[in-house]
């Protein structure tokens, strides 16, 4: 009867070790099923995909998007809302080129001037004041109107007073 | 495997067979990671040219025969399979080339269960414990992340799981030519296929009798007639320091930095490389020839991801360790160490191979055959287990427990590594150089535009997940 019992607690760690060893694999499987489960209804938990605007997607440094968008229709000139939390924490309407130069995005800034959003010699004179940083200046710089003059006094970024509000 | 080993052993009265439950959590794996493989586009960088190549070699066997006397490599296949697939293509890409990636991942990972010939419940325990080290380990990464655009390492993953499977078999008239078939086609796809060569070798040094000694003959042939062939016949030669930029200690030496450094004696280099790729598999760490981890704490700090995989690799290699101790001192030698020895025979030739550079992928047969190991340490854990009068059981089922989740966790983290990887991808055709969309030059120049445009087009309208509005930790656990 000892044996016997000596025997079952063998069996039963046994059996343990076997569970815990194959568990994390097995959830790690229906998880994936459960996922894929969701996948045809666009709510694929490992993919998540949050539509953009045109400004909103030039601030989370989406390239691809930006040129889907602008092939689609989208005008790269016009101003656009701003969801909360997406890039800044309150409302406001930015054109896309506004929101690259917001977050020093030079490569999007690029992309979007290579792409249809125009610079006239205001609108130039604003972004490249409010400009923070070198390489988007650089770019900026490369697509000067030839009638742009830079005078920066008394300039305030568009976003500027929402900042302080 | 053993019979003996089981703690719950299948009945006839089971729902589920072991074998069946291992092939079902396999093909579960495989289908969650072939979902994320279609939502990448077909990639740019080293496939872009290829597909712009197979559309203009005029066939197959042009494509074949191009790679004949390269330089470096001679690696005819691979060109020739991204032609065949290029044709049945006929216009669908993104659909043939990805979906060729999910066949062979697919494929890989049922090849690598059937391996294992899961005959019990702690079998299939601990073939499911395998899958996670499988597709946890960092040189899995190197199988799925990137297609050039075929992954031609998966393929050759697959290749030696193959060959793998035909020497573990019953010895049938077609097992030794699907073998010779196996290595052949291996060898000609990339240098690294030779390892299918090594597998089929010393699986019937070991034992298995799935060849024969006739095709092992064989084999052992055709590998004399490839050297042969490449070093005499085509002067052939191997990469070198030229060639590409390889990790060293704490970076990556470009290959003007190579030759600087080791072109008069590049002797240490090369034994330098040997070692960190056996390092590499069996500790997750020098990865790429850097000492990733002190790299990390040398720039400021060393994130989760590293301490998982260190720490979850250290752990598994001692137990590989312990296990191989106790079984030669029990002088035990029966299946389970045949792989294990087929096992370090492949980490020590795949590492060899890796002399002229480092790199995950070169590695990866390596890893799938740690893999395999860890699945003979797993089952012969279990079996201690049942050991009476043994101290420590309580000890090695929470090292089982900690392996596990572990491993899991890493297995986890390849969908995070593939949906950024598809943000990047995604990204790269936007960045695409004008002039490779342009409708000037000859027919063939704007045939070949159409195409870059009509491929541009579909990686584009693919909606992918933003890799720059995933949470911080993500990348902190899984990133790269």
């Amino acid at each position: 009867m000892r044996l016997f019992d000596q025997d079952d607690e063998r069996m039963d760690i046994g059996r343990w070790g076997a569970l815990i060893l194959a568990a994390p694999g097995c959830l790690l499987a229906v998880m994936s099923a459960g996922a894929l489960t969701l996948a045809p209804f666009d709510r694929h938990p490992w993919w998540p995909h949050q539509r953009t605007n045109l400004a909103e997607t030039a601030g989370v440094r989406d390239e691809a998007e930006i040129i889907n968008l602008i092939r689609q229709g989208h005008d790269p000139n016009a101003k656009y809302p701003l969801q909360p939390g997406v890039i800044f924490d309150f409302p406001i309407s930015l054109t896309p080129l506004e929101v690259a130069v917001a977050v020093g995005d030079a490569l999007m800034a690029e992309r979007l001037l290579t792409n249809g959003a125009v610079l006239d010699a205001a609108k130039w004179g604003l972004l490249r004041c409010v400009a923070e940083r070198d390489d988007v200046s650089s770019v900026l710089e490369r697509y000067r109107p030839p009638d742009a003059e830079l005078n920066c006094d008394g300039v305030t970024p568009p976003w500027a007073q929402d900042v302080e509000r | 495997m053993s019979n003996d080993s089981s703690p719950g052993p299948s009945t006839s009265a089971s729902v589920v067979s072991p074998r069946v439950a291992a092939y079902v959590i396999a093909g579960l794996i495989a289908l969650a990671l072939s979902y994320d493989l279609l939502r990448v586009p077909v990639q740019v960088s080293d496939s872009l040219f290829e597909i712009v190549d197979a559309e203009r070699a005029p066939s197959v066997w042009a494509a074949f025969t191009d790679q004949i006397g390269g330089a470096a490599y001679l690696r005819p296949l691979r060109i020739a399979q991204i032609k065949i697939l290029f044709d049945l293509a006929d216009g669908h890409y993104w659909l043939v080339y990805r979906g060729f990636h999910a066949l062979l991942l697919t494929a890989a990972l049922l090849l690598f269960v059937s391996a294992l010939r899961v005959r019990t419940w702690a079998d299939s325990a601990a073939a499911i414990f395998g899958l996670t080290v499988l597709t946890g380990l960092h040189t899995f990464r190197g199988l799925v992340r990137e297609g050039f655009p075929i992954n031609h390492f998966l393929e050759i993953v697959v290749f030696c799981l193959i060959a793998l499977n035909l020497s573990r078999s019953r010895h049938r008239w077609w097992t030794d030519v699907a073998a010779f078939a196996t290595v052949v086609a291996a060898s000609l796809t990339l240098e690294s296929g030779l390892l299918a060569g090594v597998i089929v070798i010393m699986a019937w040094a070991t034992g298995m009798q799935g060849v024969s000694r006739r095709g092992v003959l064989s084999v052992v042939g055709f590998l004399v007639a490839y050297f042969v062939f490449r070093f005499l016949s085509l002067s052939t030669g191997t990469p070198g320091l030229d060639e590409r930029s390889s990790g060293y200690l704490l970076r990556m030496l470009e290959p003007d930095e190579l030759q600087r450094e080791f072109g008069s004696n590049p002797f240490w280099f090369y034994v330098y490389n040997v070692v960190t790729s056996v390092l590499s598999v069996l500790l997750s760490d020098p990865d790429g020839g850097i000492f990733e981890t002190v790299r990390a704490w040398y720039l400021g700090g060393i994130p989760p991801r590293l301490y998982l995989a260190v720490a979850t690799s250290a752990l598994m290699t001692s137990l590989l360790v312990w296990v191989v101790v106790t079984r030669v001192k029990a002088r035990a030698f029966g299946d389970g160490e045949r792989l294990l020895v087929v096992a370090a025979a492949v980490l020590g030739a795949n590492a060899v191979m890796s002399y002229a550079y480092t790199k995950h992928e070169i590695i990866s047969v390596a890893g799938a055959f740690y893999a395999v190991a860890a699945f003979v340490a797993a089952q012969r854990s279990l079996e201690y287990l049942k050991t009476p009068r043994v101290r420590g059981r309580v000890t090695l089922v929470v090292l089982l427990a900690l392996l596990s989740v572990g491993w899991s966790v890493r297995s986890a983290g390849v969908h995070h590594m593939l949906r950024v990887q598809a943000f990047k991808v995604r990204n790269d055709w936007a960045r695409l150089p004008p002039a490779l969309l342009s409708d000037a030059g000859s027919v063939r120049e704007q045939r070949s535009a159409k195409l870059v445009r009509q491929l541009q087009q579909e990686a584009l309208a693919m909606p992918v997940t933003n890799a720059f509005r995933l949470p911080m930790w993500t990348d902190r656990w899984w990133g790269e």
